[in-house]
C-alpha cells in the first residue's frame, strides 16, 4: 500500500512538472519589445528605422513612377518587383500597391513615435537624433504628398483617421521641418531640413518660403542621400535591380521622353536621343552584349534593351534632396513672378554644374533661347525631369504642372500608340498611388472604393 | 544466457552474393546477436505449415516461435517452416502475422524427435482484440475506442513503396497526399480531412515510436536575389528518410475527436509510424536489392485529353503536339530509351561542350538495397536495418544518395519492467537542377522559349542554366525510449523520452561565369529543427463488479520545439576558383533561432461494460509559449461511446461483428512563436542599426480549437470476406486564427493574428474491402475507399476577405474558395468581358475515390492496381506566361501564324482571346481539376524455386507507379502539382515545373 502511495505520489509529481512547464514563457531572440527601444542607446536605431523606411519607399515609388511617368520603357517583364501588365502601360489599379504605403506611412509612424520618445526620455536624447526623427518625419509627409492621390493620417493618439488630400499631410511636414531646423546642432541636418521644407514649401505655393529655404543650400554639389543597400532586397537599389542583367533586365531606356525635341531635329525626340546629342553626363545610357530586354511586349515584340547608367550597383544611393534641385525650385520661383530670365540664369547654373552649355549661347545643338514664361518653363521641366531622373520626383512634378495648368502630361505620342497596352489596355494613365485596400478595408473611416 | 538457435541454412557462401551488404549485416549482427551456443543434445525439432483459415492459401513471413524457449523462425512463402534444436518436453508453438489472429498449440518434442503441426490463421479484417497505441493513453483494444482510427499495415501491401508518405497514398479513407515534380527527392503534402486552419499549417503531426518528429517538409532554399524561387524548389519530406520496410504498422487519427490527448497541435491529425522490432526466435534476415527506371509522361500537349474549348472543327491534328513542353533534349528516358526523353541522344550530339562537364546522360535510373535482421530470446529482442539508395533522375543535374540505419532493442529486466529503445539515423545528399517558377531555371526558360531570359528557347542557350549548382545535405536522427512499469497488476506507468534532429544544409552556387549573373553568387544556408519530447502516461484499472470495469489514466506531456536557420551569401566573386562564401567580394549572414513549448496534461477514464459497452471521457490542459500572456491554459474535452453490438444476443452471429463508435473531441493549433508579442525588429540599415514595427501583438491570442463529432461504424460480414468502415464527421473550428489586416496608417502594416473565425468541415468516408474470390491457388480483392469533404468559412469575425491556402477565404464559401475574373462571353467572337471576383468552388477536393484490387495466381503469383479519383475542385493553371507575349501550344489553333506570331484570327472566342492577348493578363485558365490516377500498377512473383534451400521466402515484386492520369478539363499539367513552395505550399498553385516520372522498379527481397 505504501509502494502503491508512492507511486502516485511519483506519478503526481510528473504531472505537476508538466503544469509548471506550461506555465513558463519563453523568450525567443530576435525581435525587441516596446521597452526595449525607450532605452537611449536604442534611440538612433528608432530613428534609422524610420530612415530605412523612408528609403524602401522612395526606393519602390522611383520604380513605379518611373514606368507611369514615362521615365522608363518597359521590356515586357510583367512581374519585375510587382509590376503587371497595366503597371508597366501605367495604370496602377486602385487599391493596389499597399508596400509602398506601408513603407511611407511606416516611416512617418516610427519617426512621430521616436519624436515622442525623445522628446519624453528620462535619460535625455541627443539633439542631433531627434532632429533626424522631425526631418524623416518632414520627408516621409513630402513623399506621402507626392506620390499618392489621397492619404491618410491617424489621430494623435492613433486612432485611425480618415481620408484626406494628398497636400493634407505637407502643414505637418512643414512644422517637423521647422522643428529639425531649430533643434539640430549639426550644420548638415540643418540644411536638409531648410531642403525639405524647401520641397514641401513648392506643393504649398508658398514660392517666397521655398525660394528662402533654398537659398540656405549655397553649395550646388550638396546632396542628401538615402542610403541604398545591396546587402538587404528591400534597400536594394531597386532601379538598378530591374534593370540589371541578373536576370532581370525590366526595362529600356528606349522611348522615354523629355519634352519634345526642341530642336534636335536630328535625333528622336527622347531621352536617348537628348543623351546621344549632348553626351549629359546626367543622363548616362549604355549597351550591353544583351540586344534586348528580357521579354517582349505586345505590339512592340521584343525591346531594344538601352542601359541607364545613373545607378551601376544595388548600393548605389538615391537623392532626395540636392544643392542643384534648390536651383531649380529658385528657377520656378522666379518663373512664378514672371522672371524667366532669372529663371533661365538658374537653370543654366544647373546645366553648367553637369559640364553643359547654357541654353542662351551654348547649346551644341542650337536650342532656341527662352524669351517667356511659357518657354522657359518647358525648359525648366525638362531639365527637373533630367536632373531628378530616378529620384522618384517626376510622377509629382507631373501631377503638380498638371493641376496648374502646365501641362506636365508629357507623353510620346508613338509610346501612346504602338501598342495596345498603352491604348485599349489601361483606362488612363496614372498621376499618383491609391491608397491601399489594406487601409480601405481594415479603416472604418476609408470608404472602400477606390 | 541467452539461447539463440542458429539456422544452420546460413552458409558463409551467401556472404558472395553481396559483399558489402553481407559485411554490413556481419557487423550490425554481431553487434546485436548474443552468444550462439551449439544445440544441446537433447532435442527434436518442428516441422509444420502455416495456411490462411478462409482461402486455404499458404502463408508466408508467419513468426512462429516457442514463447517459453527463445526459439522462433519465420515461415516461407509456401507456409512451411522447421524449428531446430527444441529440448525435448511439452511446449507451447505460437503462430502470429499482423492482420491475422494469433494461435497456438501444444507439441511434444522427444530426443531426435520430429513433431509436425499446422496453423490455419484466421484474417482479423475487424480486429476488436488488436491493440492500438495512437490517441488512447496507453495501450487499448480496438473495441475499446469509439473515434476512427486508421491502421496501415506495409505487409499488407502488395506495390513495393518507396517511401513512408508512398505507403500513405491512397490507403485509407480520408488520407490526401498530394504533390509532384520531376525533381528527385521532392516531398510530399499530407493532410487529413482537409483544412482546420486558414492561417496555420494544416500538416497533421508525426511520431515514430511515440516520438514527435518534425512534421513539415524541409525548407525549400533559395538564393537571396529571389528568395520565392532561385533554386530548384525542392522540398524534402521528413517521413521519406525512412526506410519503408522498416515499418511495422502507421496508426492515423484524422480528426480532434480522435486527437484530444494530443492537446495544442493536434487539430489537423496525428500519424504514428511504428517500427519493427525484434522477435523470440533465431535471428531474421531480410535482403531486399532493387533496381528501377522512369521516364517524364507527356505534359503540355494540349490535345493530350481533348478540350472542350477548342473551337468545332479543330481537331489535335491541326495543333502540332508540344510534347514535354519543350524540355525533351533535357530530360533522361527510361532504359531502352522509354519515354520522350532525348538527354543522351543531346548529349552525343552536343560533344565536348562545357554543359556537359560532370553530367550523367543515359537514362534514369534507381537503385537501392537494403538488409535488415531481428531476431532475440525472451528478455532482450532486437532489429537493426541498413537501406542505400542511390538514383539518377530524370533531370539533368538530379542526383539522389541515401544512407539510412536504425536499432532498437526491447529489454526486459524484471516482469514488471520493459525498456524499448530505438534509434534511427538518414543521410542524404541530392543534387538538383534549377527548376520551378525561376527566372534561372531550366523548365521556366524552356517553356517560354524565345520569350525567355535569354531571348532564345535554343538548348545551347538554355543550358546556360546547367552550371547552377544546387546541393543538399540532410540528416535526420531520432531516438528515444519507453519505459514501461507495471508494479501492479492493475497499474501501468510508460514514460517516453525523445529527442528527434532534422538538419539539412543547403548549397546553392552560380559559379564566376554563370550567364546570368557573371561574378557569382553563393548561398550556404544551413536548418535545423530540434524535438524535444516527453510523454507520461500511467492507467489504473479497476474492477468495479464482474461486468464494470474502469480504467482511469492520467499523464502529462510536454514537446519542445527548437528552430535554428544559419545562412551565409557571398556574391561577386574574383575568379573561377572553387568558390566559398568567404571568397566573395560581398558577404551577408543571417541567423534565425525560435524555441516554443507545448506542455500540457490529461485525464481519462474508460469504463466497460460487460467487454460490449465502452464509455470514455477525458480531458486535456494545455500551456503553450506561444499563447498571449493573458490567454492561461487551454481545456480540450472528450468523450466517446463504442458498442460492439455483435456481441449482443439478438446479432446474428453469422453476420460477423459490428462495432458502432461514436466521438466527440476538442484539439487545437496554436499560434507561432512571435505572434502574441508586440515586437520590433532590428532590421539595419546600411551598417547602422534601425528597429522598424514587426508585429502589434495581441496578449490574448490564444490556440484555435477544432470541436469534431464522429459517427461510425466498423464491420466485418460474410465470414470476414467483406471489412467495412464508414465514419461521419462534423468539424467545427472556434477562435479561427485569422490573420486581421491592421490599418497601415497606424504604423504596425503587417496583419496580427486574432481569434475571430469559425469554420467547419463536414465528410463522410467510406472503406470497404472485399474478398470477392478466396481459393487456395487463387483469389480476387477489391478495396473502395470513398471520402467526401464540403468546408466553409463560416465566420470571418469582421476580418475582410483574404487570400490563403492558395485561394480566397470568404465567408459563407470553401476553405479556400477559387476566385478569379470570370469571362462572361466565352465563346462570343468580340473582347472578353469580365465579371470580377467571381467565386468558382471548392480549392480542395470534395469527393475522393480510392480503388485497389489484387488477383492472386496459382504459383503464388499476385497482380495488383491502385488508382484514385479527386473531383469536385477547381485548380488554376496556367505554365505559360502569356503576359510576356510568350507563345502558348493551348493558343497555337487561333494564332494566324503559330510559328512565329501570337496575332490572333479574327474568329477567337472571348474565352480565348481572354487566355491568349498578352494585355488581356493571360486570364481565363480555371479548370475543373477533377482527375483519375493510376497509382500504381505490381505485380509479385514468388522466387523460392531459384532458391530451394537458401531462403525461407524470396520475393520479386515489379511496381509501375504514376503510369496514367486522366484528367477532366485541364489540358497540360499534372493537377497534383505545386508551386516553389513544394511540400510546404498551403495549397495547389501554377507552376513552372516538370512533372513527376513513370517509374517501373524492379525488386528482390530475400528472407532467411
Amino acid at each position: 500500500m505504501k509502494n502503491t502511495r508512492r507511486l502516485f505520489g511519483a506519478s503526481g509529481a510528473v504531472l505537476m512538472g508538466t503544469v509548471l512547464l506550461a506555465g513558463c514563457d519563453i523568450t525567443n531572440p530576435g525581435p525587441v519589445s516596446d521597452e526595449f527601444l525607450s532605452v537611449k542607446a536604442s534611440h538612433a536605431g528608432l530613428v534609422n528605422g524610420a530612415g530605412r523606411r523612408l528609403a524602401e519607399a522612395v526606393n519602390n515609388v522611383a520604380y513605379t513612377g518611373a514606368l507611369s511617368s514615362r521615365e522608363i520603357f518597359p521590356g515586357g517583364q510583367t512581374g519585375s518587383l510587382g509590376h503587371n501588365v497595366l503597371a508597366q502601360g501605367g495604370w496602377v489599379e486602385p487599391g493596389s500597391y499597399g508596400g509602398h504605403f506601408n513603407d511611407a506611412v511606416q516611416s512617418r509612424f516610427i519617426a512621430e513615435a521616436a519624436i515622442k520618445i525623445l522628446t519624453g526620455s528620462e535619460e535625455g536624447a541627443d539633439a542631433n537624433t531627434l532632429a533626424q526623427a522631425y526631418i524623416w518625419a518632414g520627408y516621409a509627409y513630402r513623399v506621402i504628398a507626392e506620390n499618392w492621390c489621397e492619404t491618410v493620417i491617424p489621430g494623435a493618439d492613433g486612432e485611425p483617421g480618415s481620408l484626406q488630400a494628398s497636400t493634407a499631410p505637407l502643414a505637418a511636414a512643414e512644422q517637423h521641418f521647422a522643428n529639425a531646423i531649430s533643434t539640430a546642432t549639426s550644420n548638415d541636418w540643418k540644411l536638409a531640413a531648410y531642403a525639405g521644407r524647401a520641397q514641401v514649401r513648392v506643393w504649398m505655393g508658398d514660392w517666397s518660403g521655398a525660394a528662402s529655404d533654398a537659398a540656405q543650400i549655397t553649395d550646388d554639389s550638396w546632396s542628401f542621400d538615402l542610403n541604398m543597400s545591396n546587402v538587404d532586397n528591400a534597400t536594394r537599389n531597386q532601379l538598378w535591380f530591374a534593370n540589371d542583367n541578373s536576370p532581370y533586365r525590366a526595362f529600356s531606356m528606349i522611348y522615354t521622353y523629355y519634352g519634345g525635341n526642341q530642336g534636335l531635329s536630328s535625333k528622336a525626340p527622347t531621352f536617348v536621343g537628348y543623351t546621344e546629342a549632348t553626351g549629359d553626363p546626367r543622363t548616362p545610357v549604355g549597351t550591353t552584349s544583351e540586344t534586348w530586354a528580357n521579354a517582349a511586349l505586345e505590339g512592340y515584340g521584343q525591346v531594344p534593351f538601352l542601359n541607364s547608367l545613373k545607378y551601376t550597383s544595388g548600393d548605389d544611393d538615391i537623392r532626395l534632396a540636392s544643392g542643384n534641385e534648390m536651383r531649380l525650385i529658385e528657377a520656378e520661383g522666379k518663373l512664378n513672378s514672371g522672371d524667366w530670365s532669372g529663371a533661365m540664369t538658374l537653370i543654366n547654373q544647373v546645366r553648367a554644374n553637369a559640364g553643359m552649355g547654357d541654353l542662351f549661347t551654348g547649346y551644341a545643338n542650337g536650342l532656341p533661347a527662352a524669351s517667356s514664361v511659357a518657354t522657359a518653363m518647358s525648359y525648366l521641366m525638362r531639365e527637373r525631369g533630367i536632373e531628378l531622373w530616378g529620384e522618384g520626383r517626376r510622377w509629382g512634378d507631373q501631377r503638380r504642372w498638371l493641376s496648374a495648368g502646365l501641362g506636365g502630361d508629357q507623353q510620346l505620342a508613338d509610346f501612346e500608340t504602338t501598342s495596345v497596352l498603352f491604348t485599349t489596355t489601361i483606362p488612363e494613365r496614372s498621376k499618383c498611388l491609391d491608397v491601399p485596400d489594406a487601409e480601405r478595408d481594415s479603416n472604418p473611416n476609408v470608404p472602400t472604393v477606390g | 544466457m541467452n539461447h539463440y538457435a542458429t539456422d544452420p541454412r546460413a552458409p558463409a557462401k551467401r556472404s558472395q552474393r553481396h559483399p558489402s551488404l553481407m559485411l554490413m549485416c556481419m557487423a550490425l549482427a554481431a553487434f546485436f546477436t548474443f552468444s550462439a551456443e551449439t544445440a544441446e543434445a537433447q532435442t527434436g525439432q518442428i516441422v509444420g505449415q502455416v495456411t490462411d483459415a478462409n482461402s486455404g492459401a499458404s502463408l508466408g513471413e508467419v513468426q512462429v516461435y516457442l514463447p517459453d524457449q527463445d526459439l522462433g523462425v519465420l515461415s516461407r512463402r509456401d507456409g512451411g517452416f522447421i524449428i531446430l534444436n527444441v529440448p525435448v518436453g511439452i511446449h507451447n508453438v505460437t503462430a502470429a502475422r499482423i492482420g491475422y489472429g494469433q494461435a497456438s498449440q501444444q507439441v511434444t518434442i522427444t530426443a531426435g524427435g520430429t513433431a509436425q503441426i499446422s496453423f490455419a490463421l484466421s484474417t482479423q479484417a475487424l480486429g476488436l482484440d488488436e491493440i492500438v497505441v495512437t490517441g488512447t493513453a496507453g495501450a487499448a483494444r480496438r473495441r475499446e475506442v469509439g473515434n476512427s482510427i486508421s491502421q496501415l499495415n506495409p505487409s499488407e501491401m502488395l506495390s513495393r513503396p518507396v517511401s513512408a508518405t508512398d505507403m500513405l497514398q491512397s490507403a485509407a479513407p480520408g488520407i490526401t497526399v498530394s504533390g509532384i515534380g520531376g525533381e528527385i527527392g521532392q516531398g510530399k503534402r499530407i493532410q487529413l480531412r482537409g483544412n482546420t486552419s486558414v492561417s496555420m499549417d494544416n500538416t497533421p503531426i508525426i511520431y515514430i515510436d511515440g516520438v514527435r518528429i518534425m512534421s513539415g517538409a524541409f525548407p525549400q532554399t533559395a538564393g537571396r536575389d529571389y528568395r520565392a524561387g532561385r533554386g530548384a524548389n525542392v522540398t524534402v519530406s521528413p517521413l521519406d528518410a525512412i526506410n519503408p520496410e522498416d515499418i511495422e504498422r502507421i496508426e492515423i487519427l484524422k480528426g480532434s475527436a480522435a486527437t484530444t490527448l494530443y492537446g495544442t497541435e493536434a487539430s489537423a491529425g496525428v500519424i504514428q509510424v511504428f517500427t519493427k522490432r525484434g522477435a523470440t526466435g533465431a535471428p531474421v534476415w531480410t535482403v531486399e536489392m532493387q533496381q528501377g527506371t522512369g521516364w517524364t509522361p507527356v505534359f503540355g500537349n494540349p490535345c493530350r485529353n481533348g478540350d472542350p474549348d477548342m473551337p468545332a472543327g479543330m481537331a489535335c491534328a491541326d495543333n502540332p503536339a508540344s510534347n514535354y513542353m519543350f524540355m525533351e533534349p533535357f530530360l533522361r528516358d527510361g532504359w531502352f530509351g522509354i519515354g520522350g526523353g532525348d538527354w543522351g541522344e543531346t548529349q552525343a550530339n552536343g560533344g565536348a561542350n562545357d554543359y556537359w562537364k560532370g553530367r550523367e546522360g543515359g537514362s534514369m535510373w534507381t537503385q537501392m538495397y537494403s538488409a535488415s535482421v531481428r531476431g532475440g530470446g525472451q528478455d532482450l529482442q532486437y532489429f537493426a536495418s541498413a537501406l542505400h539508395d542511390n538514383q539518377l533522375g530524370t533531370m539533368p543535374n538530379d542526383r539522389l544518395e541515401k544512407w539510412v540505419v536504425r536499432g532498437n532493442f526491447t529489454f526486459t529486466p524484471a516482469s514488471d519492467l520493459q525498456i524499448q529503445w530505438n534509434t534511427g539515423y538518414t543521410n542524404q545528399w541530392q543534387q538538383n537542377t534549377a527548376s520551378g517558377n525561376n527566372a534561372q531555371g531550366i523548365s521556366l526558360n524552356t517553356f517560354r522559349r524565345e520569350r525567355n531570359y535569354f531571348g532564345s528557347g535554343s538548348f545551347e542557350n538554355v543550358a546556360n542554366v546547367l552550371p547552377f549548382d544546387i546541393q543538399q545535405r540532410i540528416e535526420r536522427f531520432t531516438t528515444g525510449g519507453t519505459l514501461t512499469y507495471s508494479p501492479l497488476a492493475n497499474m501501468t506507468n510508460r514514460l517516453t523520452i525523445g529527442y528527434d534532429f532534422s538538419q539539412q544544409e543547403a548549397r546553392n552556387l552560380r559559379p564566376f561565369g554563370f550567364r546570368q549573373r557573371p561574378k557569382g553568387a553563393l548561398l550556404n544556408n544551413t536548418w535545423q529543427n530540434r524535438l524535444l519530447t516527453f510523454d507520461y502516461v500511467s492507467t489504473y484499472s479497476l474492477g468495479i463488479s464482474d461486468a464494470l470495469r474502469s480504467s482511469f489514466s492520467w499523464g502529462g506531456q510536454a514537446v519542445g520545439d527548437e528552430l535554428r536557420e544559419i545562412e551565409g551569401w557571398g556574391e561577386d566573386y574574383p575568379g573561377a576558383a572553387e568558390p566559398t562564401v568567404s571568397s566573395a567580394s560581398l558577404k551577408i549572414a543571417e541567423e534565425d533561432r525560435q524555441r516554443v513549448w507545448n506542455a500540457g496534461f490529461f485525464f481519462q477514464n474508460v469504463l466497460d461494460i460487460n467487454n460490449k459497452y465502452f464509455v470514455t471521457t477525458g480531458l486535456r490542459v494545455d500551456g503553450n509559449s506561444a499563447f498571449g500572456e493573458g490567454f492561461g491554459l487551454q481545456m480540450y474535452p472528450k468523450a466517446s461511446l463504442s458498442w460492439v453490438i455483435s456481441d449482443e444476443d439478438f446479432f446474428p452471429e453469422s453476420f460477423g461483428q459490428v462495432k458502432l463508435r461514436t466521438a466527440y473531441g476538442q484539439s487545437g493549433r496554436a499560434p507561432g512563436a512571435f505572434d502574441a508579442v508586440r515586437t520590433w525588429s532590428p532590421v539595419g540599415w546600411g551598417g547602422t542599426p534601425a528597429f522598424v514595427p514587426q508585429n502589434v501583438g495581441n496578449p490574448d491570442l490564444g490556440p484555435e480549437v477544432t470541436r469534431e463529432f464522429e459517427l461510425g461504424l466498423d464491420g466485418s460480414f460474410m465470414n470476414d470476406r467483406l471489412s467495412v468502415v464508414y465514419t461521419y464527421f462534423n468539424q467545427f473550428t472556434t477562435d479561427a486564427l485569422m490573420r486581421v489586416t491592421q490599418s497601415p496608417s497606424g504604423g504596425f502594416t503587417g496583419s496580427q493574428l486574432e481569434n475571430v473565425g469559425e469554420l467547419s468541415n463536414t465528410g463522410h468516408e467510406l472503406g470497404l474491402d472485399f474478398g470477392l474470390i478466396q481459393q487456395a491457388n487463387y483469389g480476387w480483392d477489391v478495396g473502395v475507399y470513398l471520402t467526401t469533404n464540403a468546408s466553409e468559412v463560416v465566420s470571418l469575425g469582421g476580418a475582410a476577405p483574404f487570400s490563403s491556402l492558395s485561394g480566397w477565404i470568404q465567408e459563407g464559401q470553401p476553405v479556400p474558395v477559387m476566385r478569379n475574373r470570370l469571362i462572361t462571353n466565352p465563346t462570343a467572337l468580340e473582347k472578353p468581358v469580365y465579371e470580377m471576383d467571381h467565386l468558382y468552388g471548392p480549392q480542395l477536393p470534395t469527393k475522393t475515390l480510392s480503388l485497389n484490387t489484387s488477383v492472386r495466381l496459382p504459383k503464388g503469383i499476385v497482380l495488383s492496381a491502385a488508382g484514385e479519383y479527386r473531383g469536385g475542385h477547381l485548380i488554376y493553371r496556367n505554365p505559360i506566361s502569356i503576359s510576356r507575349s510568350v507563345r502558348s501550344p493551348l493558343c497555337r489553333p487561333f494564332y494566324t501564324d503559330p510559328d512565329n506570331s501570337i496575332a490572333l484570327a479574327d474568329n477567337t472566342p472571348a474565352l480565348w482571346r481572354a487566355r491568349c492577348t498578352p494585355s488581356e493578363g493571360g486570364r481565363g485558365y480555371m479548370y475543373d481539376s477533377s482527375y483519375f490516377k493510376l497509382r500504381n500498377i505490381s505485380a509479385q512473383i514468388p522466387m523460392d524455386f531459384a532458391f530451394p534451400d537458401q531462403f525461407n521466402t524470396a520475393m520479386m515484386t515489379m511496381t509501375l507507379s504514376n503510369s496514367f492520369l486522366w484528367t477532366k478539363e485541364l489540358p497540360w499539367m499534372d493537377p497534383e502539382m505545386f508551386g516553389n513552395q513544394g511540400a510546404n505550399s498551403s495549397g495547389l498553385s501554377s507552376s513552372e515545373r516538370v512533372v513527376s516520372p513513370v517509374t517501373l522498379r524492379i525488386s528482390l527481397r530475400v528472407t532467411f
